[in-house]
């Protein structure tokens, strides 16, 4: 075992799991309706958010590859909760752009959704794969789809979606944009419909100027009377540094005081190795060819090898080049396509990363990211820094979590910075999937303790396809608060959840999912809510 | 016997296309995927006139009797007795009471619901397209009545896939490789970029007029090999499948989703309705004809 790892290990064994710290109370809730029982898919990727005018009301997403049949061809699902997550229902609501109904595509994949930070609105982003042999596209579609003014009374006791705008324009997409993967919201902390979407996006991309990492960004997609308008939302580039290939993720952050930051991988060399990235946007710069650059790759020398292959790949020192280098030439598994046994049937296509910033202290900013050991093909390490100063210098914290992925970052009100992650864990030599929820209440400065709201078979069921639990799950805070959701496996018979736990899908005795008639129903994997209050 | 009329809901939910066999082929498992039912002769149409068709966009089929109306909320809900249609993860209703927004049905009605969901939570609540009254003797019909709009439904997208198709040819693959993609090209492709393999398949038969060329020869055919949700149903092609393929010349394939691969000569097939049992050969050819 290098000493690298022994170090690795030895942290990790300091991790604390069992009873909640402190006086907050967590709940986590499956979030699959009594009504679909009978499902067995994978759920996978999931992402939520919480209305934070009304946070009774709570909107969620997840991989629902067949649960899609049952919407028609217009509409895609999401789950909503209008009593802060106790019971969900599955509502046909996200729409299908008019020029898409009659191709053969994939059903929406890689959502994300977000309430804007006033609550008025609500923002769903998500992709279809065109699966048309006709066409010669076989590109993606990447949809941004916004609801003005949900009432969140109007949900109960009848869900339907004449019900869910009831007096508002149901949602129609502001954004189509071909080939653009993964949409990853985010919105406001203060009251403003300002959104930001990370994207990985064809349309900006030309191996020159621009390799793909993108932020789609608007102060308010309804400017004028309510009226959706697709042109007062652009893309921008945030990824300017040469690099071996495109951008594979970009994940955002909008601050209070109206900067916009972005954090994202550089792939380099083989494209095994990366530079964790962090790119911002200074208000009220959003000029194509100004946005995004006021952070500089200055400041002191790298550490590392001063080898010659380092140099070649700009390991050895600072290239002032927009996009400050957090942690430049980190390790990274090369993506498998086949080979996810060795991960918990994780794949790894470094998405594995997250940016939050402070509610009440807009220069303050937390990142994570993924990066792997020497020597090990399969697994991936979380690390995190903090910056103090709206991005201009970082701070790597002195822990990491290894064995782990998935990581979402928010901060409180109060300044809490909470960590959601997954942590591939083995017992008696079996593979398992622990879902830790750990609060820092000293920014990162010391290791936070993990609460452990799951334990679950990491290789049971088996992968039908990727993604298997998500190349990401969410976290947002609200006040001093925390929601966040993540996906795992619903064998209770195989399983441990956090005890204050809430299920609507239908078990037998044995603790294995039975369908409406009380038939069983293979194990698969599922969306699980969790509600951290303070 | 008393009949209501058909019921048609059209806007939103009268949808185009070939709706109908997508929707039918994407609620099976996917071990189950292919589309296609056997070629078996197609069971004979019910002499009961269950509708002129399907509704375009019904995921639900099923037989059940009102057991309570709302007329505020044009909610009726509904005791399901028989399930012809319903997705996979909705599985049968038989038993259940499902909620459905509809005209108004009087209490006690048996019929024929043909639906789309709106919501799932502790029930389903689901927009009715139509129904149909019905007595008790005519329900042994109806799974003919859908089997039979399931077969024309795939017949339509073979004709229609077949159409756009530059070959249509049945034969055997004889072996199957990787494709090799440099690491430059690699960091072009992104994550739901299609993984391609390549097929060698030795065409034994034409089932169209203008393939006759290429009978005997062996055709390098491209597939998809992803693990991606978006390749899920891709055509698989495994040494030694004897196949009906439908194919496009791989130029046809957009830049960004053949990076680093020469495309040069080679077919690909994507669709796993375009990848049909050689048992298939005689339906399709009559078919493409």
């Amino acid at each position: 075992m290098s000493r690298r790892r022994l170090f690795l290990a030895l942290l990790c064994m300091t991790v604390t799991v069992g009873p909640p710290a402190g006086a907050q109370r967590i709940r986590v809730v499956n979030m699959i309706p009594r009504s679909l029982s009978h499902e067995h898919e994978e759920n996978s990727e999931p992402s939520v958010t919480v209305n934070p005018v009304d946070p009774s009301f709570v909107v969620g997403t997840a991989y629902t590859i067949y649960t899609n049949n049952y919407c028609d061809k217009a509409h895609s699902p999401a789950f909503v909760s209008s009593d802060s997550g106790e019971t969900w229902s599955l509502l046909c609501v996200l729409p299908t752009p008019s020029t898409l109904l009659t191709q053969k595509r994939s059903p929406a994949l890689d959502m994300t959704v977000r309430f804007s930070g006033d609550g008025t609105a609500l923002y769903a982003g998500f992709m279809m794969v065109d699966q048309s042999n006709d066409t010669t596209l076989l590109g993606t579609d990447a949809h941004i789809v916004g609801y003005l003014a949900p009432v969140p009374n109007s949900l109960a006791p009848v869900f339907s979606r004449a019900t869910l705008g009831a007096g508002v324009p149901i949602a129609s997409p502001l954004l189509l944009r071909r080939s653009v993967d993964q949409p990853f919201l985010a919105t406001a902390p203060n009251p403003s419909r300002a959104i930001a979407i990370g994207a990985d996006d064809d349309y900006m991309l030309n191996f020159s100027t621009c390799y793909s990492g993108s932020v789609y960004y608007s102060l308010d997609v309804w400017p004028v009377n309510g009226v959706a308008g697709a042109g007062q939302i652009n893309p921008y580039c945030v990824a300017f540094r040469p690099s071996a290939g495109r951008t594979p993720a970009v994940r955002t952050a909008i601050a209070s005081d109206g900067y916009v930051y972005a954090v994202f991988y550089r792939p380099i060399g083989n494209g095994n190795i990366v530079d964790v990235v962090v790119a911002r946007n200074d208000p009220p710069i959003l000029t194509l060819g100004l946005a995004f650059q006021g952070l500089k790759d200055r400041g002191s020398l790298l550490l590392g090898s001063k080898s010659d292959s380092s140099k070649k790949l700009g390991c050895v020192q600072r290239d002032s080049l927009p996009g400050f280098r957090v942690k430049p030439c980190a390790l990274y598994p090369t993506p498998t396509s086949s080979n996810f046994s060795n991960f918990g049937n994780e794949r790894r296509i470094r998405s594995e990363l997250s940016i939050a910033v402070s509610p009440t202290n807009p220069a303050q900013l937390y990142i994570a990211w993924a990066d792997s050991v020497p020597g090990s093909v399969a697994h991936l390490t979380l690390h995190f820094a903090r910056s103090p100063d709206h991005g201009a210098s970082w701070t790597i914290v002195p822990f990491a979590v290894d064995s782990a992925t998935n990581p979402a970052l928010a901060v409180a009100a109060d300044g809490a910075v909470g960590i959601l992650y997954q942590h591939l864990a083995s017992l008696n030599g079996e593979a398992r999937w622990e879902v830790c929820f750990a609060l820092s209440t000293d920014g990162l400065a010391s290791r936070p303790a993990c609460t452990k709201l799951a334990d679950t078979p990491a290789l049971t069921p088996a992968v039908e396809a990727q993604p298997y639990l998500g190349d990401y799950l969410t976290l947002e805070s609200r006040g001093r608060n925390f929601f966040g959701i993540f996906s795992a496996s619903n064998d209770l018979s195989h399983s441990t959840f956090w005890p204050d736990f809430g299920v609507q899908r239908l078990y037998g005795a044995d603790k294995v999912p039975v369908d409406l008639q009380g038939k069983p129903v293979p194990i698969s994997i599922d969306p699980y809510f969790v509600r951290v209050i303070r | 016997m008393e009949r209501a009329p058909l019921r048609m809901v059209t806007g939103v939910f009268a949808l185009v296309g070939a709706a109908t066999l997508l929707s039918c082929a994407r609620s099976l498992p996917p071990a189950a995927a292919t589309p296609i039912p056997a070629s078996a002769t197609p069971p004979i149409p019910p002499p009961i006139p269950l509708g002129p068709s399907i509704p375009d966009g019904s995921t639900m089929i099923f037989l059940g009797v009102v057991v309570s109306r709302d007329a505020a909320t044009r909610i009726t809900s509904v005791r399901a007795t028989q399930t012809y249609r319903t997705p996979e993860p909705i599985g049968p209703l038989d038993g259940t009471i499902v909620r459905v927004v509809s005209d108004s049905l009087p209490l006690n009605t048996t019929a024929l619901f043909y639906a789309a969901g709106i919501a799932a939570g502790s029930q389903l609540v689901i927009q009715e397209l139509s129904s149909v009254r019905l007595g008790p003797d005519e329900t042994p019909t109806i799974a003919a009545f859908v089997a039979q709009a399931d077969f024309q439904a795939a017949n339509a997208s073979v004709a229609r896939s077949a159409k756009n198709a530059d070959a249509v040819v049945a034969g055997v693959v004889v072996s199957t490789r990787a494709i090799a993609i440099s690491d430059s090209a690699r960091g072009r492709l992104g994550e739901h970029s299609p993984l391609w393999r390549e097929a060698s398949f030795r065409v034994t038969s034409a089932l169209r007029d203008d393939n006759r060329a290429i009978v005997g020869q062996m055709l390098n055919v491209m597939y998809d090999a992803g693990s991606d949700e978006g390749d899920r149903e891709s055509a698989r092609l495994e040494p030694q499948n004897s196949l009906v393929l439908l194919l496009r010349w791989s130029k046809r394939i957009a830049p960004n989703s053949r990076h680093g691969v020469d495309v040069t000569g080679r077919y690909f097939v994507f669709d796993a309705a375009d990848a049909l049992p050689a048992k298939d050969s005689t339906r399709v050819a009559r078919l493409v004809q």
